[in-house]
């Protein structure tokens, strides 16, 4: 209900507060999960893992999707410091990529199985998934070769939506 | 349908076969093009929905993260199809979220809201697919299909269709064609045939047969009853040709008329008879030729005829145009077909009028005397009964007046029969003026007139008209130049004080007469009781008679033997009785006959004389004196006649005497059998089928129909005494005599003439023709044993 209130608001009109933004980015978080193929070994945890590395560039509204399930399983927030923490991760958002060094990201990557999430264009070499503003709405940038990297697919949909895919390797 | 039933059963033929066929191309197409785009709009959903179900799916993406423009472009993917039209997606708020047009012309807006059903098809296709991601409809895809292709398919179809059905109808027609050579041609054929017949009347044409199937079994059957009518018809024709033949010999007239009452067949003897000629025959025509007289008879027989179905004989007389009469006899009947309904009427019509003619001369000589004019014995003996019938029934009086003149004898022997016929005619004349018209006044004999007086009041008015006679009577008359006075002496009997039958009248009137005479001529006297006195030896004879018939030895039969008038030969006998009651004088039978006659007496009597006849007759032809073939005549009085007893008592006397039936004849007189004629006929018949001949006594006495005495089976007519008498003194009764021999040939009867006393009277009767004779002359009665002596001795001698 919560998707379907946040699609009806967003498709009325884009608002130009930070709440709004955090929201959407939230809503469009849960809903891309169910566009990515997981390799099978991460659909056999007990938890859908969402970890948060860094600073919370969603304004706190992360909270709402716990409760909610993805492959019938319980959606779980979590925070990590570091990226040997978050080897249990489905999904891992980094508000600011320079929290870690951007080689050093893409290397861990690789086979993990891990969704990383940043915000803005720029940091698209170093992640899989951007939330990019443009013109004043939330639009997706997709890093395709990261993530068949780190043993991850997207559903074609999801690409058709998507307003920028990079190819190849990082 | 009249108007199908009109048709030729070519047309027909053909026309039920081309329907069909269309019929068939229409309903087959119908069904082939109905089930075509079922299936086309079927295939075409299930693509659709299979390509909506794609769309639907590749749009979860675009519509979750609100990307119109992306699922805008997802929906033109529909555009594969060109038959696509309209393509819409609607979010979850059941909002329009993207739509796309595939036309530029007619672009119609996305409706309002999409519905739960699936799939409509109406004037064109309509998808609804619901958009799901995991599980939750999230969205609507709305897509409509023209079916504008169906209907182009629809016409290339029908372009089609129409080009079989001619090509199938063009078939059929060939077909049907070549089916109606088939079967048309052989029932064609039997209508030919049938036409010709009936056209040329060719009963020899057959129909063909062309086919071993069912019509050839048609023609077979049609070619057997061809043969069948054609021998009928000559069968018929031959009947016909026959019957024509037979028509057209005969002396007969014979007619045949339908039910319409019109004539449809005449032969030539019916118009020479009827005096019509055969195209102007017609019912109405022929009626009215009719004698008026006849004519209301004959309607009614006709109508009792159509009415009834009685047919009928009456006697009739055709008026020609030249006034002359034929007399003719009609016969008719019924005519009935094989069915036993009735169809027309036939008869037939013979020419009697000589008969007729013979008759009616006859009856004219036989009822007035041809001198005065005055009716005659006979005629007056009619009158007076019926006059006495006539008086029983009103309960009044008639007189009856007997003349006989004084000195006619004397008047005759002196001035000659001349002068004495003139007398006679004179007195006749007075007798005439003297009495009402309404009374008879009869020459009953030589100088006998007897007036006959009806309804009288009182012996007052009768003395009154007696002393008008007298005074007229005695008047001088002139004969020859002499003035003579003639005298009357009349007897006067009243009836019903005197006597209430003929008979007793007549003997009243004489005997009064007689003692009219006795008391010095010229006066009347009226019959009393004391002339009744002499009536009462009636009752004594009457006694005796009864005495006699049980004595059974007081009577005895004479014969009179009657011979052939050409070669004289015997050709049988008379029986006539004779009495002689014990101890008393002979009985003459002129006497005792009439009143055994009338008390019943005559039946035992006419046993006794039929026994001893025919035990005579046994005798005779045992010892071989009968001639062959002749025959004993019996008298039959009237009594004996209508005796029921009568044909069971002859039957058992020829059988105990063993007479031969064939040698014995009966005389019935001609007024017993008038009495009843049907009846008459009757016993006749049964007479007859015995073997038993009949003649008729005392002929010409009576006054019997010609249609009767056609109808009577009688072989022999015997002329009365009294004809034969006056030959050849009296020309009249010597025409009647003629007359009668003349009629009895036309009826095929043999005659004998009673009362013969010389050879004048027997040159007369054989130069007339008549075949048999009896009388004085010939032989007197004579005893059994006389008549075998007399039979057997060689020629009548004292004949010429």
């Amino acid at each position: 209900m919560l998707v379907l209130s946040l699609l009806a608001f967003a498709s009325a009109g884009w608002v130009h507060a930070d709440l709004k933004t955090h929201q959407i980015k939230a809503a469009y978080l849960y809903q891309i999960s169910k566009f990515v193929f997981w390799p099978a070994s991460r659909k056999d945890l007990a938890q859908f893992q969402v970890c948060q590395y860094g600073e919370d560039s969603y304004g706190g509204t992360l909270d709402k999707m716990t409760g909610r399930n993805v492959f019938n399983q319980p959606v779980v927030i979590r925070r990590v410091d570091g990226l040997d923490e978050a080897e249990g991760c489905h999904l891992l958002l980094l508000p600011d990529a320079n929290v870690v060094p951007s080689d050093q990201l893409v290397s861990w990557v690789k086979g993990k199985g891990v969704l990383t999430v940043v915000d803005g264009a720029d940091n698209l070499d170093h992640a899989m998934v951007a939330f990019v503003l443009e013109n004043q709405r939330v639009r997706l940038h997709i890093n395709l070769g990261l993530a068949e990297q780190a043993g991850l697919s997207f559903a074609a949909n999801l690409l058709e939506v998507a307003s920028h895919i990079k190819r190849g390797a990082p | 349908m009249p108007l199908l039933n009109r048709l030729h059963l070519k047309t027909k033929l053909i026309a039920s076969i081309v329907f069909t066929s269309v019929i068939a191309v229409m309903l087959t197409s119908f069904a082939l093009v109905q089930y075509d785009r079922n299936q086309e709009i079927e295939n075409v959903s299930e693509d659709m929905r299979i390509l909506a179900a794609i769309i639907a799916n590749r749009s979860t993406a675009a519509l979750i993260f609100g990307d119109a423009r992306q699922a805008e472009s997802n929906l033109k993917a529909l555009g594969e199809n060109p038959n696509v039209v309209l393509a819409c997606i609607y979010d979850s708020g059941k909002e329009v979220f993207a739509y796309h047009h595939f036309t530029h012309l007619d672009q119609q807006p996305c409706p309002s809201e999409p519905l739960d059903l699936a799939l409509s098809i109406d004037t064109a296709i309509e998808i609804y697919e619901p958009i799901e991601l995991d599980g939750l409809l999230i969205g609507t895809l709305y897509m409509n299909l023209s079916l504008d292709w169906l209907a182009q398919r629809w016409r290339q179809q029908l372009l089609f269709i129409s080009l079989v059905a001619g090509l199938v109808l063009l078939l059929a027609m060939v077909i049907a064609k070549y089916l109606q050579q088939i079967l048309v041609r052989p029932i064609q054929h039997i209508a030919t045939t049938a036409r010709n017949i009936t056209e040329k009347k060719d009963y020899s044409l057959r129909a063909p047969v062309g086919v071993k199937d069912e019509l050839g079994d048609m023609a077979d059957v049609f070619n057997t009853m061809l043969n069948k009518i054609e021998s009928e018809t000559l069968r018929l024709y031959s009947s016909e040709e026959k019957f024509r033949q037979l028509s057209a010999l005969s002396p007969v007239g014979i007619f045949q008329i339908n039910l319409q009452h019109e004539i449809t067949y005449v032969n030539s003897r019916w118009s020479d008879i009827t005096g019509i000629n055969h195209p102007l025959a017609n019912l109405e025509l022929w009626l009215n030729r009719i004698r008026i007289e006849d004519r209301r008879r004959t309607l009614k027989a006709w109508s009792n005829l159509i009415q009834n179905h009685e047919e009928f004989v009456v006697e009739v007389g055709f008026e020609k145009e030249d006034g002359d009469i034929t007399w003719a006899i009609i016969e008719a009947s019924v005519l009935y077909d094989g069915k036993g309904e009735e169809y027309g009427y036939m008869g037939a019509i013979s020419d009697i009028t000589d008969l007729k003619n013979a008759q009616l001369q006859m009856e004219n000589l036989a009822f007035y005397d041809p001198l005065t004019g005055l009716s005659n014995r006979r005629l007056f003996k009619d009158r007076l009964n019926k006059a006495v019938a006539e008086s029983k029934r009103r309960g009044d009086f008639i007189a009856l007046l007997f003349l006989d003149l004084d000195q006619f004898k004397r008047i005759n022997d002196s001035l000659g029969h001349d002068a004495g016929d003139q007398l006679l005619v004179e007195i006749a004349r007075r007798l005439e003026h003297s009495v009402r018209e309404t009374d008879t006044v009869s020459r009953i004999g030589g100088d006998e007139f007897t007036v006959l007086l009806s309804d009288i009041d009182s012996s007052h008015g009768v003395r009154h008209i007696a002393e008008k006679i007298l005074t007229g009577l005695c008047k001088p008359i002139m004969l020859k130049n002499q003035e003579i006075i003639n005298t009357v002496s009349i007897g006067i009997t009243l009836a019903p004080t005197d006597g209430d039958d003929a008979n007793t009248l007549m003997r009243n009137a004489d005997m009064a007469m007689y003692q009219a005479k006795a008391m010095g001529r010229n006066n009347y006297q009226f019959f009393s009781e004391e002339m009744n006195k002499e009536m009462m030896g009636y009752l004594e004879i009457e006694k005796d008679l009864r005495t006699s018939i049980d004595a059974d030895d007081e009577f005895v039969i004479f014969y009179q033997p009657k011979i052939d008038l050409i070669n004289y030969r015997v050709i049988g006998a008379e029986a006539l009785i004779r009495w002689q009651p014990k101890g008393k004088d002979m009985v003459s039978p002129d006497r005792f006959i009439p009143i055994a006659e009338e008390s019943g007496l005559i039946v035992p009597i006419g046993k006794y004389v039929l026994r001893h006849a025919c035990l005579q007759v046994r005798r005779m032809m045992d010892t071989k004196i009968w001639p062959k073939g002749a025959k004993v005549a019996v008298n039959l009085s009237a009594r004996q006649f209508s005796d029921p007893g009568l044909i069971s008592s002859m039957k058992e006397i020829l059988e105990i005497t063993r007479c031969p039936v064939d040698a014995l004849e009966l005389e019935i007189t001609e007024s017993t059998l008038m009495d009843n004629v049907e009846s008459a006929i009757l016993t006749m018949r049964k007479i007859q089928q015995m073997g038993i001949s009949i003649a008729i006594d005392d002929f010409g006495t009576g006054y019997s129909s010609l249609s009767y005495l056609k109808r009577f089976p009688i072989d022999v007519l015997k002329v009365d005494r009294s004809f034969v008498t006056d030959i050849p003194n009296d020309l009249s009764d010597m025409e009647i005599t003629a007359a009668v021999i003349a009629m009895a040939h036309k009826l095929n009867l043999k005659v004998v003439a009673e009362g013969i006393e010389t050879q004048e009277q027997i040159d007369f009767l054989r130069s007339n023709r008549c075949e048999y004779g009896q009388g004085f002359l010939i032989a007197r009665p004579m005893s059994a044993s006389q008549l075998e002596a007399y039979i057997q001795q060689p020629l009548k001698v004292g004949l010429r």
